[in-house]
């Protein structure tokens, strides 16, 4: 029996997920006996976009290149001309995922966490431990803007931005909102991820901005773990921070810091 | 008792301040205890060659030789068993010291160094001592990363690259 599949020589699920501009590339493998060429059909028309097709009639098998035009959810097979079919693969078309802009503080607050936190690439990822750390990141920037200090970067600070773009606070941010090369690539990396159904590691990129989206415009601030609050965090590894800085704990791949009360 | 220095005496003064801040950061930013594993031989970094390679040209290298030292570091969180992998690695004729997280089983090792969350040009995110950084999240001071640099070259893994 022919069927579909990734590139990679992976069986095809019967049910994917993709988003509009996706491009996706696919075989067909037909059963003993069985002989390209096929032909593909995507149901309803206007979602899937057929880009190309190429036989290869000697290794006996094709390779199809689809695009997600529309959002939509339809079906897509294959037969060749004595009756044999792939398929059907349901499919869901989504819109990609973008940050939210109504606010620009929110938004250059999950910029900066999608900047800062660890990779959903990385060995250690585990998402409810990583957005708690988001939680307490955003517990960082609030308690800064409150403080209005120069202990932190933040005298004067009106606004989440004002706090974001203090002068050597956050790597790339300091002038918001302009982000600094390096920065920007990984923020649009994980956005690239998160919205590419062909990506093997898609979900857990999309559950990761999902969670910075939630910390910061859908959750309310938690309650600070910390009694002397929570001010600074530095990347895990990297050395202790100056001044009158004290250690409070090692989560989610940083280290979080303090400064205690006289 | 004498209220008042002289010239000669604020200079040297501050001079002792300023070596008494070296010693004390560099003792403080880097312990020589610190454990260490074998990148080359840690799921998540492999294949470190390729990788670094990719990391070169991602930041434009000029065709030459280039030189890198990685050293892996075990970092514990205080009071917990939990242990984190991580490594840094030095270029020296970039001038970078980059973070490098291990990828999970079946990711791509390339993809966390070219992509780190940290990745510290050391002519403009170094300061001069530890109480420099203040609250920043990424500046480091010159003590930390010649610490770094130097136990790197002492027991972490050189690797001299050609970019054609």
């Amino acid at each position: 029996m022919a069927i579909f599949q990734n590139m990679a020589g992976k069986k095809l699920s019967d049910q994917l997920t993709l988003f509009v501009g996706n491009v996706m590339q696919i075989k067909i493998i037909p059963g003993k006996g069985e002989l390209v060429p096929f032909r593909l059909t995507v149901a309803p028309a206007n979602f899937m976009k057929l880009l190309e097709d190429h036989t290869r009639k000697t290794a006996n098998f094709e390779i199809y290149k689809l695009k997600a035009a529309a959002q939509g959810s339809g079906q897509f097979w294959a037969n060749n001309d004595k009756g044999v079919k792939a398929g059907p693969i349901n499919v869901t078309v989504k819109q990609p995922l973008t940050l939210p802009t109504g606010n620009e503080n929110q938004l250059a607050l999950i910029k900066l966490l999608l900047a800062e936190s660890p990779s959903p690439a990385y060995a250690n990822y585990n998402i409810a431990t990583f957005k708690t750390g988001m939680q307490w990141m955003r517990l960082v920037v609030e308690n800064r803007l409150k403080m209005k200090s120069y202990l932190v970067g933040s005298e004067g600070a009106t606004t989440l931005i004002d706090v974001i773009k203090a002068r050597n606070q956050f790597e790339g941010f300091g002038s918001y909102p302009t982000i600094a090369k390096q920065q920007l690539e990984n923020i649009n990396n994980i956005l690239a991820i998160a919205s590419d159904g062909t990506h093997p590691d898609q979900q857990r990129f999309y559950d990761h901005v999902s969670a910075a989206i939630a910390v910061v415009t859908k959750e309310a601030l938690i309650a600070d773990p910390c009694p002397t609050k929570l001010l600074a965090w530095r990347t895990s590894g990297s050395g202790y921070p100056g001044g009158s800085f004290k250690y409070y704990k090692t989560f989610s791949g940083q280290d979080f810091y303090t400064i205690p009360k006289k | 008792m004498k209220l008042f220095l002289r010239g000669y005496e604020v200079t040297l003064l501050r001079i002792a301040l300023v070596f008494f801040l070296f010693v004390y950061s560099v003792a403080w930013a880097i312990s020589p205890q610190k454990e260490i594993f074998a990148v080359e031989r840690m799921a998540g970094f492999t294949p470190v060659v390729p990788a670094i390679r990719a990391y070169l040209a991602l930041h434009g290298a000029a065709k030459g030789l280039h030189h890198i030292c990685v050293i892996g570091y075990v970092e514990r969180s205080d009071g917990s068993a939990d242990e984190n992998k991580i490594a840094w690695l030095h270029w020296r004729e970039g001038n970078r010291l980059t973070l490098w997280e291990p990828a999970r089983e079946g990711g791509e090792s390339k993809d966390l160094l070219n992509h780190s969350r940290r990745d510290l040009d050391i002519s403009k995110d170094v300061l001069a001592t530890q109480d420099d950084i203040g609250s920043s999240t990424y500046k480091v001071s010159y003590a930390w990363v010649d610490g770094v640099e130097k136990d790197c070259q002492k027991r972490g893994k050189s690797y001299v690259i050609r970019v054609r």
